[in-house]
């Protein structure tokens, strides 16, 4: 499903980052770990099609991704690939469902209520649905962030850091929610984090920097 | 949530930048505008109230106030001339006057000028009679349509008139015969749709009366002799000239009237151009007032809209991480350029319309004309291109720098 080879990354002129050959298969969950600096959040960059390598290929599917020309790989990421940042960040002048209506029509897709208030009631925040994003507080607004995320039943779940900002009751919340959801829709789940609360949760572990 | 609805809610989300800007547009759309309903509907007044008059003669002074005070009835006369001296200009065999009109003025019924002259003005302005009928005798009035709806004037009613161009109770002419509606006018879009008319002899006979003894007069009010037959130490204020036709010696008669008796004769064309460039001297000015406030509207939407990217780069890169194309983003900003831009005209042109309403009761005393306040012209929708390629501009480079947002580098920041 998630297939990388000979993946490499170059900021300007400096020694490029080499990452190690990365296989997922549909559903496969699993960390992807490492200290700050050993390039982490670029190998998620890479992974979601945010970055082009240098050198090397990102299969996603069938697609290589990183040959795909701009415009496609934006629409291609919209539905396929589900990304979840350290601090959830939203549309601020939209509400709850208008940022997840946003989510589906820039995907390409037709927004869809029924869909989008499925999820929501999944995440437990249905009642949350009209409210403005500024009145969560910050779990909630992961969890949303995470429904973003699974809204186009992607192939592909990236979460870059998702808990580094909650306590422990929320990240328990998190972590049990993205592993669900992916299984939900069957998508691959890979998670960057140096959390060490998360160690014990995922059997497949990658580790950078060695 | 398309787009556009998307761009409304950025806007809204900030209300305070929002309407400045808004505020800032609508100000110079409204003052353009403004500027071009006034210009076009003086124009357009003082135009249809030419009427073919060829030349306004009357007692010496500025001919611009001549033609004022006799053809748009605004300003005081410039004096009387003395019937013997108008007389040949009435004469009907007049080898190069098709009609002369003799007018005299200097009373008023509650602000509504009372004009001494012949039938002939009813046609000279393609009046029509709408109820009543035309005056003949002195004292009997016929009135325009607009002194009918503002004061309330019926058939059959009386009034006493009073001295000068403003409505004064202390200087009632009262004691003499009252003035009888027999006529009033359809509306013609002209000035006689402000005017009271009456014969030329009534005026004579109201003020003659004033000097006479109150007990035992005879009523007056009968059909009146010709004027070319009246004494010749009559007066009257002016007289309005049709000729037969343009030729040399009609050019020359002003010429020789001028320089040759105690009168004046003005031509109506050359002093409503001379008034035309007095006036477009401070048009000019304020229309430059309202490009500059223009310009700095469409910086204000610049400086808002480039502002506000600053706070929305993790939103936009979002966007391309949900699917967004660059060009996308460049339309989203775009549009909210533009919607400032439509907002700011359409508030704008609601100023302008709206103040003309609001105004209109004040310029139709101060001018003698009805002002619509509801008719829309071709040059504002020339001002609503312009208002949206403004709008277009001032969002461009803001749009440009959107549609380049580094989402990689961007998330990695925030």
């Amino acid at each position: 499903m998630l297939q990388t080879s000979n993946l490499a990354f170059a900021y300007g002129s400096a020694e490029p980052i080499r990452f190690p050959d990365i296989v997922f298969n549909s559903g496969e969950q699993g960390l992807l770990l490492g200290e700050s600096g050993s390039g982490k959040t670029t190998l998620l960059h890479l992974l979601g099609g945010l970055r082009t390598p240098t050198k090397g290929k990102v299969h996603i599917g069938k697609t290589v991704i990183n040959q795909l020309s701009s415009a496609k790989l934006d629409t291609f990421r919209g539905q396929n690939i589900g990304i979840i940042f350290q601090q959830a960040h939203f549309v601020r002048s939209l509400s709850v469902l208008e940022n997840l209506k946003l989510a589906q029509k820039l995907a390409g897709l037709t927004p869809n209520g029924s869909r989008i208030e499925e999820v929501l009631e999944r995440l437990n925040l249905g009642h949350k649905i009209n409210a403005s994003t500024k009145e969560l507080s910050v779990g909630e607004q992961q969890r949303i962030a995470i429904a973003r995320a699974i809204i186009n039943q992607p192939k592909l779940i990236l979460a870059d850091e998702p808990t580094s900002a909650l306590d422990d009751k929320n990240t328990r919340q998190v972590i049990d929610l993205l592993k669900q959801q992916a299984e939900a829709v069957n998508a691959t789940l890979l998670i960057v984090t140096h959390d060490k609360r998360l160690k014990d949760e995922f059997a497949k572990q990658i580790e950078l920097g060695q | 949530m398309n787009l556009l609805q998307l761009s409304w809610k950025n806007l809204m989300y900030k209300p305070l930048s929002t309407t400045l800007s808004v505020v800032l547009f609508a100000l110079g759309v409204g003052l353009i505008s403004l500027l071009f309903l006034l210009n076009k509907q003086l124009e357009e007044n003082f135009e249809r109230n030419l009427a073919k008059i060829d030349l306004v003669i009357g007692a010496k002074g500025s001919p611009l106030q001549l033609i004022l005070n006799s053809m748009y009835h605004i300003d005081a006369p410039t004096g009387n001339i003395s019937l013997k001296e108008a007389r040949p200009f009435l004469n009907a065999k007049h080898p190069l006057i098709s009609r002369a009109i003799p007018l005299s003025m200097g009373d008023n019924y509650r602000g509504y000028r009372i004009l001494g002259t012949t039938q002939d003005i009813v046609d000279l302005y393609n009046a029509e009679i709408s109820e009543g009928e035309i005056w003949e005798k002195n004292f009997d009035v016929t009135i325009g349509a607009a002194v009918a709806q503002q004061l309330d004037l019926k058939l059959g009613d009386t009034f006493f008139s009073s001295h000068g161009f403003a409505d004064d109770e202390d200087l009632v002419h009262d004691g003499g015969d009252p003035f009888e509606v027999v006529g009033i006018l359809a509306p013609s879009g002209t000035v006689v749709d402000q005017l009271i008319l009456t014969t030329t002899q009534t005026f004579w006979l109201v003020h003659a009366h004033e000097e006479e003894d109150h007990a035992g007069h005879s009523s007056h009010k009968v059909v009146p002799k010709p004027l070319m037959e009246e004494d010749d130490e009559e007066e009257i204020t002016s007289l309005l000239v049709q000729f037969k036709g343009r030729n040399f010696q009609a050019l020359n008669m002003g010429r020789n009237i001028n320089e040759n008796t105690d009168m004046q004769a003005a031509t109506p064309a050359i002093e409503v151009n001379r008034l035309f460039s007095l006036v477009n001297t401070g048009e000019q000015a304020l229309r430059a007032l309202a490009v500059i406030i223009i310009i700095v509207s469409a910086f204000s939407i610049f400086i808002s809209l480039f502002s506000s990217l600053k706070d929305r780069q993790y939103e936009l890169a979002l966007m391309r991480v949900m699917g967004g194309k660059p060009s996308q983003l460049f339309v989203l900003v775009i549009l909210e350029g533009l919607l400032l831009a439509i907002l700011g005209y359409v508030i704008g042109i609601l100023l302008s319309h709206g103040g003309m309403a609001l105004f209109a009761g004040e310029i139709q005393e101060a001018y003698r004309y009805n002002f619509s306040a509801w008719t829309f012209l071709k040059e504002e929708l020339y001002l609503l291109i312009g208002a949206l390629v403004i709008g277009f501009l001032a969002a461009v480079i803001p749009a440009v720098q959107a549609s380049r947002t580094d989402i990689s580098e961007t998330l990695a920041k925030a």
